[in-house]
């Protein structure tokens, strides 16, 4: 079976890595997943979700013949993981394709990578991470 | 005067709709969603597709809200200082990734 690649708000890895590179933090992590989303563009069919996209929504036109689906994008937890049970409720199994997906852990864990404690805005989003977790 | 900046409502539907249909608790999802009708209803508001774009860059206090805080209501804050806007996450209308929904962050997290 045919593989059909979903790319979920590619948008926010774009943005949340442009963020990275502002702090003067290793934007590595992003890097990849941006590469090989840029290598599914090139070999693989794919669909594009926009950001300006509600995820729950299923706004293209899905394949006539039966595909094997996947999901990629941004982020796992949100956003990918709600387009997945959108394609789930009309009958469609879509398998999350790890070296495509951005998570959560993945944005939280790299802001915390040194030297962060000298940049005031990672701070503030950091802190404000931290006290919402902790109540 | 502030006027507030919408963003990514659908999420916080989203998010009820899931939790309904698992049983589990809404939390301050209800109380969110609240919130969202008042704005809408008795404030002046704009609503924001693309959270890193700044659409409109008012003199007044912009109040953020939406979903998610830690993402794309974050964003927003971000793009719209850039632009010089005073501007800030409005709690009351705003659904929290990690507060709300309790998605987990990795052990190195807790260290910090």
């Amino acid at each position: 079976m045919d593989e059909l690649y979903v790319i979920v708000h590619q948008e926010c890895i774009e943005a949340d890595r442009k963020l990275l590179v502002s702090l003067g933090l290793a934007s590595d992590p992003y890097d990849r997943v941006l590469s090989e989303l840029a290598r599914l563009r090139a070999e693989k069919e794919t669909i594009s979700l926009p950001i300006t996209q509600d995820p729950s929504l299923i706004p293209y036109d899905l394949p006539s013949s039966p595909r094997h689906f996947f999901l990629a994008g941004a982020y796992e937890e949100l956003c990918v993981a709600t387009h997945q049970f959108a394609l789930s409720e009309i009958g469609i199994y879509a398998e999350m394709y790890r070296p495509g997906v951005a998570s959560l852990s993945l944005f939280v864990s790299t802001l915390q990578v040194p030297p962060i404690a000298s940049s005031p805005t990672a701070r503030r989003i950091l802190s404000s991470l931290q006290a919402l977790f902790q109540r | 005067m502030v006027i507030y900046a919408l963003v990514h409502e659908h999420c916080v539907w989203n998010e009820y709709e899931n939790l309904v249909r698992k049983g589990r608790s809404l939390g301050r999802i209800p109380a969110i969603l609240q919130e969202l009708e008042r704005i809408r209803a008795q404030e002046s508001w704009f609503e924001i597709k693309d959270p890193s774009k700044v659409l409109y860059a008012p003199k007044e206090q912009v109040l953020v809200c939406g979903a998610y805080a830690e993402m794309c209501v974050e964003r927003q804050v971000r793009a719209l200082r850039s632009w010089g806007v005073s501007c800030q996450i409005y709690e009351a209308g705003t659904l929290f990734a990690v507060r709300d929904l309790r998605l987990n962050l990795p052990s190195i997290y807790l260290e910090f």
